[in-house]
């Protein structure tokens, strides 16, 4: 409750000089003094380190231990901190690279992959990377049952016939597998040097590893970093590695920062206290490209922004109806939606997005038509379609705020008669919801696990997404048939023939599935001018052996 | 109607005019806006204050006036609800206390005690992402988080009515407990509750709009001032986002709270202590 | 009843205080509608029955809620609080790097109210009705009446974006380490390693946050200060004082204000509660790394042994200070021990 103030009384005469005055006020005055004073220790932060790179990301860190890591910081530290078989250069992302693995041979019908090793890899431990390290390190991996399992579901076996040689063999042909290598969670890890820190790779591991903890905060790694420190919440420090195989790296030492506000972020860029910066919404992207002493850049992020309605019209009501589908897809003002999405990201005509091979081409993209999209809605017969729409009501993702989007959403589909009632929720919630089938409709951005395009058959009835909105792929001949064409799609070895099935594919989604696809977003970044060799991809955020500082 | 000592006051009467204003514009919101709330206007998103909008546009491009004149629609009557009935649960627990003594009292006596170990945000905030975000939901946090210092304060005055002369002359006489109570003692109690409810009504305005800046309150869409701050938060160098909202919780709060101070003063001067 | 018995009453009642504090964020924690499985597994990994279920077990959460709560309880008495469930710490690990940077904060604006709500609600109130009081009415009116949240930003936008005088959000510059952890307190740590600049610019990032912090504070003891020196002003020891020819400087040091003082040694206590609220949205604008952020990051992701575990400290200080401003009161003045 409040507080009183007084009133009424008799004025007393105190006889107070100035100089009480200035006594009484002095705790005043001295904290403006102060402030000047602290002026000089903001510029303290200025003069940095010249092989020192700070970095503000998106900060969100599960765990740093290989097998349990699956969010891209996590991924991008322990890209750093180990090495996988393959590798990708900079953001292309379409043609891994040897990297542990020196070449490698597919045989047996696409179900046998023999890979031979480097010989002259060493753990920053000092022990040298065997097979034995990698066989270890993926059936951890699989054994743990924790976030990155799924990367290895469809290998049977793991074999290392002789020092330097692994052989993986699959159940079913899946030419991705190649792509799935170059993930940070599959970096290779000192089996001997884990195993002394309570590190258990064989079946029981998911109730027998101890490691996480050391692990969240040490690396076993060959990469060109080694883990420094892990403050939860706060930073983490990565430190060079002098032993790394391919040399020792220019910068010394990353420090990675949480730095939540994005503008805190951009005015950080802008006076030299960070040297990158990821999280920088998109008004203070636009901002900073008038300072030259700071490089922006809108990379195309693998990840596809699709609104998705739940197939069973018990939850979401009139808005199941195919035509009113289609009517959704021609009235929604694209755009509005791409300004909202910043500049750099790209109409999407298909759910694969459009930087990995087997995209649609966006020109085949549907185009705003109100007036089609309200005949459509006559044609369905219902008098006033209505739905629920859930949103995580916390959620930003590569700028571009959800609460925003959704009611771009909304506002478009009232324009043409469709209500969408907006509920907005707790990211956690929300995404509980969605998983459990529950959600009405939505929208999301559903980011590559891998750099393949197989990654987001998804969507297809039966899988993943599809479950969650209640599409399995029984619900008709059309919905199974499509499924097959999906798995064929998958095992299909032939580039070009792969490319041809998954637009296939996304044409009858198109045409069969509840889906209406946005964007492919961009991620507004920027870091300061004087570094070199400075990259952002979708697997693993920068890597920071390229960085050199001029 | 008004007592003499505030009518004096040349501060508690402009106070007063300024939420007058601000009750008129909440009212007439609908007249006087020059735009709708909820239109957004793309090509126009993020336009600093000029001609066409006198205070900008948002990220949606919608009309920040509007949505400043729309936010008093739904701030003045949550801060009144909000405080009503946590007025009207803590009063009734409060008589139930102060009125009946004994181990009741005790034990009501402890469950505030444990209700009030939390403080009010951090409560609020939980019982919040427990039911969900809404200006329902809002409104029940603060209740639940409010009602025992009420409950308390209530408990206090029945205690200190009930050593009155008067109550002990009606009880010599015989009268029950109920009528003792409804004759006596409530019409005492009354006034004191009413003017610490008022006094309270800025606060609640402006712990509904934390809890929307948390994002714990009307969806986003719905011009509120809390969320309205929170959305500007990634946009620093279009000031606009966030001050004027912050303005306008700013004026009506002070001016309420100017407008209780001399409400007090004027009434009852015993409540200074407070 | 005197003194101890009335001290001896609350102080028994303690522990069935702090069991009911855990009962109470036990179910409020749990009374959410969603999953932590939610918040901490990918896609891939959720739609996996068998990672799922993993994951359950290793948190404890495939057990009755009652069974969760004993356990959760016996656990408590050994000290052990849980491991958090996203930051895969012990909570206590967590609560101990946290903890202290919210009494920084806290401490800091405290310290501020009070230098700048005391001597101005003294000023205030001996020149009543004067310009001077009519500005710090004035301004303390405004403190409590200015959203927190607000002012932090317009503070981070002026003095930070506009001015450059104050320093970026956050506890330290971005390129500075944080020092070696011992007392968690980082300008100790920092002094404690010898690092007289990482002390300077924690204090310096220290100054912004405080100062808003401080706001709501300085305008209730403002008020308070000025209220009670009015009060004691009036009082005829202090008339006998004048009467008898004592000076007005010496009159109003030596009898008012320090009478003055005592109800607002009780409001340092009870502002304390207001002081962690503002903490928690003061801490989300500055990305201060405190209690407050942290619980608000554990309610968000459904953290349950994080949520018990700042509820609990929370409560449980909150407790303690109440307690201890109960017993100032009922020492001083003994109609209180009455009931």
């Amino acid at each position: 409750m409040t507080q009183g103030t007084r009133d009424g009384r008799v004025p007393a005469r105190g006889t107070l000089t100035r100089r009480n005055l200035v006594a009484a006020t002095a705790a005043g005055a001295a904290s403006a003094a102060g402030q000047r004073l602290w002026r000089g220790a903001a510029a303290l932060g200025a003069a940095s380190s010249r092989d020192t790179v700070v970095m503000a990301p998106s900060y969100v860190i599960r765990s740093l231990d290989p097998g349990h890591t699956l969010e891209p910081l996590g991924e991008m530290i322990c890209h750093a901190a180990y090495d996988a078989l393959v590798t990708l250069n900079g953001e292309d992302l379409s043609n891994p690279r040897p990297h542990v693995a020196a070449s490698w041979m597919v045989t047996g019908g696409g179900r046998l992959y023999t890979f031979t090793l480097r010989r002259d890899i060493r753990f920053a431990s000092g022990n040298p990377l065997t097979s034995a390290d990698v066989k270890w390190s993926f059936e951890r991996v699989i054994n743990l049952k924790s976030n990155p399992a799924f990367f290895l579901d469809n290998v049977a076996a793991v074999t290392a016939p002789d020092p330097y040689t692994v052989v993986l063999r699959l159940r079913d042909p899946q030419p991705s597998i190649i792509s799935i290598l170059s993930n940070g969670a599959l970096g290779i890890v000192d089996s001997k040097a884990a195993a002394a820190q309570g590190a258990d790779a064989g079946p029981d591991a998911a109730s027998r590893d101890h490691a996480e903890g050391y692990l969240n905060s040490h690396s076993l790694g060959s990469g060109p970093f080694i883990l420094e420190s892990h403050t939860p919440n706060q930073e983490v420090v990565l430190a060079r590695n002098p032993r790394h195989w391919r040399g020792a790296p220019s910068i010394a030492r990353v420090v990675i920062k949480n730095i939540p506000e994005a503008s805190t972020q951009a005015l950080g860029l802008e006076r030299g206290d960070l040297d990158i910066a990821t999280g920088l919404g998109l008004a203070n992207a636009q901002t900073l490209m008038r300072v030259p002493s700071v490089v922006v850049k809108n990379s195309l992020i693998a990840a596809s922004f699709v609104m998705m309605v739940n197939m069973d019209p018990a939850l979401s009501g009139s808005l199941a109806n195919p035509k009113i589908i289609q009517a959704i897809r021609y009235g929604l003002d694209y755009d509005g939606i791409l300004k909202i999405a910043g500049p750099g990201a790209v109409r999407m005509a298909g759910v694969i997005p459009n930087n990995l091979a087997g995209a649609l081409d966006p020109r085949e993209a549907v185009k705003t038509d109100r007036d089609r999209a309200k005949a459509l809605v006559r044609e369905s017969g219902i008098a006033a379609p209505r739905g629920r729409m859930n949103y995580a009501s916390d959620q930003t993702s590569f700028g571009i705020q959800y609460p925003i989007l959704a009611q771009k959403l909304q506002a478009d589909l009232a324009a043409v008669g469709i209500t969408v009632d907006l509920n907005g929720l707790p990211g956690a919630v929300a995404l509980g919801d969605y998983r459990a089938g529950r959600s009405p409709a939505l929208f999301g951005g559903y980011v590559a696990d891998y750099p393949d395009a197989t990654d987001f058959l998804v969507y297809l009835p039966g899988r993943l997404v599809g479950k969650r909105l209640r599409w399995p792929a029984t619900a008709s001949a059309a919905a199974g048939e499509l499924a097959h064409w999906g798995d064929q799609a998958e095992q299909e070895a032939d580039a070009r023939a792969r490319v041809a099935l998954l637009q296939k594919v996304q044409r009858r989604l198109l045409e069969i599935g509840p889906y209406i696809p946005l964007f492919t977003p961009a991620l507004p970044w920027g870091y300061r001018a004087d570094l070199r060799g400075v990259t952002f991809n979708s697997v693993w955020g920068t890597d920071f052996f390229t960085v050199r500082r001029t | 109607m008004l007592p003499r000592p505030f009518v004096r006051s040349p501060l508690a009467v402009t106070a007063l005019a300024v939420v007058a204003a601000w009750l008129v514009a909440a009212a007439a919101a609908p007249l006087i806006a020059p735009f709708p709330p909820l239109a957004q206007d793309i090509a126009r998103r993020l336009a600093p204050p000029g001609p066409a909008h006198w205070l900008g546009t948002d990220p949606l491009g919608r009309d920040i006036l509007s949505r400043v004149l729309y936010g008093a629609r739904i701030s003045i009557p949550v801060g009144m609800a909000a405080v009503a009935l946590a007025v009207l649960i803590g009063t009734l627990v409060g008589s139930i206390a102060g009125g009946v003594g004994g181990s009741v009292d005790e034990v009501i006596m402890r469950v505030t005690d444990l209700m009030l170990a939390f403080p009010t945000v951090i409560l609020a905030m939980i019982i919040s992402a427990a039911l969900g975000a809404g200006i329902r939901n809002a409104v029940i946090a603060i209740m639940v988080a409010w009602w025992p210092s009420y409950a308390r304060f209530v408990r206090g005055l029945v205690l200190a009515a009930r050593g009155r002369e008067y109550v002990e002359a009606a009880r010599a006489v015989g009268a029950s407990t109920f009528r003792v109570f409804g004759r006596h003692i409530l019409v005492n109690i009354v006034s004191p509750i009413v003017i610490l409810g008022t006094l309270d009504v800025g606060h609640a305005i402006l712990t509904f709009a934390s809890l929307s800046f948390l994002g714990l309150g009307p969806p986003p869409q719905i011009p509120e001032w809390g969320s309205m701050i929170a959305s500007g938060r990634d946009y620093l160098v279009q000031w606009w986002i966030s001050t004027f909202p912050g303005v306008a919780i700013l004026t009506l709060v002070l001016a309420l709270n100017v407008v209780g101070d001399s409400l007090r003063d004027a009434l009852d001067p015993r409540l200074r202590r407070l | 009843m005197n003194l101890a018995v009335y001290i001896g009453r609350r102080v028994l009642f303690l522990p069935a205080m702090l069991v009911g504090i855990t009962l109470l964020t036990f179910v409020l924690s749990h009374a959410v509608p969603a999953d932590p499985v939610a918040a901490n597994l990918g896609e891939q990994a959720a739609a996996n029955p068998e990672v799922v279920a993993a994951f359950r077990h290793q948190w404890g959460l495939d057990r009755p809620l009652p069974q969760q709560y004993l356990i959760y309880i016996w656990r408590l008495v050994h000290g052990d609080m849980g491991t958090s469930i996203s930051t895969h710490q012990a909570v206590t690990t967590d609560l101990g790097q946290d903890l202290p940077a919210t009494v920084e904060l806290a401490f800091a604006a405290m310290l501020i109210s009070l230098a700048v709500g005391i001597p101005l609600g003294i000023l205030a109130g001996v020149r009543r009705d004067t310009v001077v009081d009519q500005i710090s009415r004035g301004g303390s009116l405004i403190g409590v009446s200015m959203p927190v949240f607000w002012l932090g930003l317009v503070a981070l936008v002026v003095f930070y974006a506009w001015l450059g005088w104050a320093p970026s959000a956050g506890q330290l510059s971005p390129r500075l380490s944080r020092p070696p952890a011992v007392t968690n307190f980082v300008v100790i740590d920092a002094l404690l390693a010898g690092e007289g600049d990482i002390a300077r610019d924690a204090l310096s990032h220290l100054v912004l946050p405080a100062l808003v912090l401080s706001a709501y504070s300085i305008g209730v003891i403002t008020r308070m200060m000025r209220g009670s020196m009015l009060d004691v002003l009036g009082e005829d020891y202090v008339r006998t004082a004048r009467a008898k020819g004592l000076s007005g400087l010496r009159v109003t040091l030596r009898h008012a204000a320090r009478n003055a003082l005592l109800p607002v040694i009780t409001i340092v206590g009870l502002s304390f509660g207001g002081l962690l609220s503002g903490a928690v949205i003061t801490e989300t604008v500055f990305a201060w790394p405190g209690l407050g952020s942290y619980a608000f990051r554990s309610a968000t992701s459904l953290d349950f042994p994080a949520i018990m575990g700042v509820g609990i400290v929370v409560a449980s200080v909150y407790v303690f200070a109440n307690l201890l401003v109960d017993v100032a009161y009922a020492v001083a003045d003994p109609r209180i021990r009455m009931g």
